[in-house]
């Protein structure tokens, strides 16, 4: 959901995998991912948006804030020739919204999630890695932020500099950046205090070593596969804010505040496309992104659940 | 009564109360009509005023049932003190438990209310008003004069933290007379003032009040309940002076988003909704049992500039002519407001004012003669900065349309949308491009004062014309009808050639009411009849 | 274990007064004031100012934070900037419908969801297992509003059951008719619970079901769901509560959509209001008893992960 910080502290689960940390061997299995055919449904449908995103604003018929029909004044016009997925509240195309949209949604939300893990990733691996008081002085700031509801952190942050592409950027991702950053550290430190991270301490190889040849071989499934996650929750994130009238700002087109202003043609609009086009699009993304998350993460361990 | 035939609805106040007093006690039409010609009005128009007197107390409110009423955006900054009352949410419950001196009307004169009589002298710089007696408050006290003192003089005075001291900055004192007369001695004429009176903010208060965690008024209802941002709730005051208070319970509150109130509204869940979207008009007419609400007003949007930023350069003018030349007015009244509203002209004064000048050409679309006063400067490309919020329905839609035709000439705008909160207070008036929404008011001139006189704190242009605050002025005292007309059309005439605001559009006061609901008003100045129904409302299947 | 508990709680403390710091910093960098916002339209400069005055404005900065520590500390949360309604009169109208609205949610929405996960997890790979994950995917995907919007198209609209918007008072009402006065957003935030509850609890228990021991079980020859009910899911309970625990300190702090939503005011829109009218002392207060409540909520989960797994009260 959009504005739930999902985190986990000291247990070994993360979110979608079935991986158990007892179980790892000192080095991961290394066989090539094969995709089931679950996986390649999810695949196939996230690379179809990815290349709407990329080459929607050529590709569609309208610019995002044309009219079709200029004399018309109507809204919520059912599909027809010259608009085919029909129109929106204000008269433009819904099908040219919708490809605009989606390298809006996906590049914000996939720049936000980048910047949540790297920023996350980094400062709680090194909370774990480091000395108690450096990790108390991060935990803490970061629990702070985290009890206080992203909803407001957002209207603080819009209030203050305005809502623009970077600032929503910004805001959610560093606002993610805080579960990241407790996922990153529980995991950090269940691979720290392992059997063969204390040996190659004892073997006496530095803090980078470790770094690169244990933790992160270790710790990057179940980081991925929560990156997914984490990639549908900023989406979800920044269409509330939209709902609050703080996301994406008109005549820019995202499928979140496309939802967001479409509302009222569920109850007086001649078609609903308008709405539901979005709303389909947001779900089949993050659907197909989560089934391509399931598959990586079934592909990685648990077999004997399989095997039941 | 004077010899012309007179009508029900234009009867001088203390006449149709006599009138509806003898057709209540069952007068006959002969006797009616016999006391009507004997004042001078011929049999037909007597016996016409007898018929709609008679209609008139058929359609006689009933008791009982209760109410809910749906604003729009409340908060906990709601408040039960008339000086700071802000939204609309305020306005109507200020009615609720409230009265004051003056009730404004349909056609936005004045009636008596708390004042029974209403003098001025010759140049009226004296006004003088006679309170009605036998008023009591909610908690039993009776309505004296020290009230009335007491109310006014707090929005007197430069500290006065009343949002509507500009209206009466030109009385120098407020004296008692007797226990139930006042005085207001004015420095400069002011024909207006009963009708400023009637206005939200001056509310009567019992002397001395200071805790507005309830209120104790005249009005016709009493507080039950009163949580800011939550609801409010009045019960019938059994005392009250006048006609009113019919329901067992008036609720009211406000639903924020506009979808959810269509849908509590649809639904049933309330009974009235403030600021139906214009775009829902057709599904409300056509749902049974369910009607819209509006009324013809002069609100309206704007988009104005600080003309005394950016250097005080001619070429600026170029600018203003340009964006108003670019505004897309057909489409804002006929596609957003859904023609609930009338084309603007770049001055505040529309068909719903009495001052009216109707031979003001109306200015068109016309992207081409834009681009050419766009050349006349040396912006060419680069994009202008204007600040938007949604402040009122079609506010931000304005600047979107004017982008969208600049664009198809070359011209570019940066729209920068920016929230509700806080834009009053930090960004209107501040920035140099910024739109804003304006209510109604009751008069031309109260309209142009507030925001074009060159001392006005509203003056969002800083627009410095003497010559136009000396007419402003000067027409508050002039009675020769033709004179007036003309000196109004100059006044409005100035504004449209010289001020360089785009104001595209007027819009009505549109809100959504259920069948059962009687006793509508139609005051123009706000939403809910002008924040007027509290009084009269009842249920016609109480 | 008393020892990590006292600690936590220590933690929990400094957290709180950290959170109270930045909270204070945030909106002092806000432009424009709660004079300015009060006043509104109408304000001069000498207004405003005197008007700042009152309100405490004009004092240095530090000074306001620390009186309004001093009161907090003492249990006086102040006056708010916007109203001068004192701030627990503000929260003592809205605080019921948040708490309604949450422990409702929780009560219903939290063991079916569990159930439905454990249950996937008892049969993974099933038609059941597939159907149950593609839905609660798809139940994140839904903005909030988005699913309200649909319920009271559903319900109210086509079926003719509930209201639009939460319809007056829920004071004095019985348990089942605040089910019914709250029932669509308690039906709205159990969907946007659901799909991450029964994901956790099936990827808790599906974890825990490849340990050793429960491989040992299995070799042993126990029937699955006592494997599962017996010796599965009290391991996974650790996992499960903190989710739990998140999921409860969203229902009290983050649901704004759905508070705004279906119109009833509730801890969430106050506290953004607050924000809207640069009410610091409301904010303040507001956000330190979310911040209570967080810190109180993850304490709970700690324990119950401690009794339930002792290797945890072994810190390294």
């Amino acid at each position: 959901m959009s504005s739930t910080p999902a985190a986990q502290d000291h247990f070994v689960a993360p979110f979608s995998a079935d991986v158990s940390f007892d179980e790892l061997p000192d080095a991961p299995p290394t066989q090539r991912y094969r995709p089931t055919i679950v996986g390649w449904i999810g695949i196939t449908i996230t690379a179809f948006w990815v290349i709407v995103a990329v080459f929607g604003p050529w590709l569609a018929p309208y610019a995002e804030n044309d009219l079709p029909f200029p004399d018309a004044y109507e809204e919520f016009q059912v599909p027809q020739a010259g608009a085919w997925l029909g129109t929106d509240v204000e008269d433009r195309d819904v099908l040219s919204r919708i490809m605009f949209g989606a390298g809006r949604t996906l590049g914000i939300s996939f720049a936000a999630t980048l910047l949540a893990y790297f920023t996350g990733v980094v400062l709680g691996i090194g909370a774990a890695i480091s000395g108690p008081k450096v990790d108390m002085t991060l935990s803490r700031v970061n629990d702070a932020f985290l009890s206080l509801p992203t909803i407001m952190l957002g209207l603080v942050v819009v209030a203050a500099v305005g809502s623009s592409i970077p600032v929503l950027i910004l805001t959610a991702g560093l606002i993610y950046a805080t579960v990241v950053f407790r996922l990153a550290r529980a995991i950090g430190m269940e691979i720290m205090v392992s059997d063969f991270v204390e040996a190659a301490k004892v073997r006496g190889e530095g803090r980078w070593w470790i770094i690169t040849r244990e933790i992160w071989p270790n710790a990057r499934m179940p980081l991925i596969t929560d990156f997914g996650l984490r990639l549908i929750y900023v989406i979800l994130f920044i269409s509330s804010l939209s709902f609050l009238g703080l996301g994406v700002q008109p005549p820019q087109a995202d499928w979140g505040s496309m939802v967001r202003e479409n509302l009222g043609a569920l109850q007086y609009g001649d078609s609903i496309f308008a709405i539901v086009a979005p709303a389909l699009a947001i779900a089949t993304l993050t659907v197909s992104i989560n089934l391509i998350v399931d598959d990586v993460s079934a592909h990685g361990g648990g077999k004997l659940a399989k095997r039941m | 009564m004077k010899r012309n035939d007179p009508k029900f609805g234009q009867l001088g106040y203390s006449d149709s109360e006599i009138l509806n007093h003898m057709v209540k006690r069952g007068a006959s039409r002969r006797q009616v009509m016999g006391w009507m010609m004997a004042a001078g009005a011929t049999a037909t128009a007597a016996g016409t005023v007898f018929g709609t007197a008679s209609e008139a107390w058929a359609n006689t409110p009933k008791r009982g049932g209760k109410l809910i009423f749906a604003g729009d955006q409340h908060g906990p900054n709601d408040t039960l003190d008339p000086a700071l009352f802000t939204s609309a949410v305020d306005y109507f419950r200020g009615r609720m438990f409230y009265g004051s001196l003056t009730r404004l009307t349909d056609s936005l004169g004045y009636e008596p209310e708390l004042a029974e009589e209403v003098l001025s002298n010759d140049n009226a710089t004296v006004w003088t008003f006679k309170l009605r007696k036998g008023v009591e408050w909610h908690d039993g006290k009776s309505f004296t004069a020290d009230d009335v003192i007491y109310s006014m003089n707090r929005h007197m005075g430069a500290d006065s933290v009343s949002n509507a001291s500009s209206l009466v900055s030109m009385i120098d004192a407020w004296e008692k007379v007797n226990d139930h007369e006042v005085r207001a001695v004015l420095s400069s004429p002011n024909a207006d003032l009963p009708i400023a009176l009637g206005t939200f903010h001056f509310k009567i208060l019992q002397d001395g009040t200071t805790d507005f965690s309830t209120a104790v008024g005249t009005g016709p209802y009493r507080v039950k309940e009163f949580k800011p941002g939550v609801r409010a709730v009045g019960v019938p005051f059994e005392n009250y002076w006048g006609e009113g208070g019919y329901l067992d319970e008036l609720e009211h509150y406000g639903i924020g988003d506009s979808v959810s109130r269509l849908n509590a509204f649809l639904a049933g869940d309330v009974d009235a909704m403030a600021n139906l979207p214009p775009k829902a008009i057709d599904q409300v007419t056509g749902t049974a049992g369910r009607d819209v609400w509006s009324l013809k007003a002069g609100a309206y949007i704007n988009i104005a500039p600080r003309l005394d930023m950016g250097g005080n350069n001619s070429s600026n003018a170029h600018v203003w002519k340009a964006m108003q030349l670019l505004q897309d007015r057909e489409r804002l009244v006929r596609g957003v407001l859904k023609g609930q509203g009338s084309l603007g002209n770049d001055q505040p004064i529309n068909a719903a004012y009495f001052d009216y000048c109707a031979d003001l050409p109306q200015r068109e679309l016309d992207p081409e003669k834009a681009k050419w006063h766009w050349d006349q400067t040396d912006i060419g490309s680069t994009a202008v900065p204007v600040v938007a919020a949604e402040v009122a329905p079609g506010a931000v839609e304005q600047c979107l349309f004017m982008q969208r035709e600049a664009q198809k000439v070359g011209i570019n705008f940066d729209v920068k949308k920016v929230t509700t909160d806080g834009y009053w207070g930090a960004v209107w008036l501040v920035e140099p491009i910024a739109v804003a929404s304006w209510n109604m008011r009751p008069t031309a001139n109260i309209m142009m004062t507030l925001a074009f006189a060159p001392s006005a704190a509203w003056n969002e242009t800083r627009w410095e014309n003497e010559q136009f605050e000396q007419l402003l002025v000067e027409v508050r005292g002039v009675t020769d009808p033709d004179q007036r007309r003309q000196m109004y059309c100059d006044l409005q005439t100035m504004i449209h050639e010289e001020n360089g605001q785009a104001l595209p559009a007027h819009r009505n006061y549109v809100d959504a009411v259920a069948d059962h609901v009687g006793g509508l008003t139609h005051v123009p100045l706000n939403n809910f009849g002008g924040a007027e129904a509290p009084v009269s409302i009842y249920r016609k299947d109480a | 274990m008393w020892s990590l508990i006292l600690k936590r709680i220590g933690i929990g403390l400094i957290t709180v007064v950290a959170v109270s710091l930045i909270i204070f910093i945030g909106t002092k960098i806000l432009p424009g004031d709660a004079a300015q916002i009060r006043l509104g339209q109408n304000a001069t400069p000498e207004n405003v100012a005197a008007f700042r005055e009152r309100l405490g404005l004009d004092q240095p900065l530090y000074i306001q934070y620390l009186s309004w520590l001093w009161d907090f500390v003492r249990g006086d949360l102040g006056h708010s900037l916007a109203s001068d309604v004192p701030i627990t009169n503000l929260i003592a109208d809205r605080y019921l419908n948040t708490v309604y609205v949450s422990v409702l949610t929780a009560a219903i929405g939290v063991p079916v969801s569990l159930a439905l996960g454990i249950m996937a997890a008892m049969f993974p790979g099933s038609l059941y297992d597939r159907v149950l994950t593609f839905v609660s995917v798809s139940l994140v995907a839904a903005p909030e509003f988005f699913t309200a919007t649909l319920l009271v198209l559903i319900f109210v609209f086509s079926l003719g059951i509930g209201n639009a918007v939460v319809v007056g008072s829920a004071e004095g009402k019985g348990l089942f008719q605040l089910i019914a006065h709250f029932a669509l957003p308690i039906a709205t935030l159990s969907f946007v619970i659901a799909s991450q509850l029964i994901r956790m609890s099936r990827a808790a228990v599906l974890n825990v079901m490849s340990s050793p021991y429960i491989e040992m079980a299995i070799l042993k020859g126990v029937p699955r769901r006592r494997i599962i009910l017996r010796h599965a899911l009290l391991n996974a309970i650790g996992p499960i509560v903190n989710v739990v625990a998140l999921n409860l300190a969203y229902l009290v702090t983050g649901v704004i959509v759905v508070e705004v939503y279906f119109g009833y005011p509730g801890l969430a829109t106050l506290i953004v209001q607050g924000v809207q009218t640069r009410d610091f002392i409301l904010i303040q207060g507001l956000g330190m008893i979310f911040c209570l409540t967080y810190v109180i909520l993850m304490l709970i989960a700690d324990i119950a992960a401690f009794a339930s797994n002792p290797r945890l009260r072994h810190p390294k």
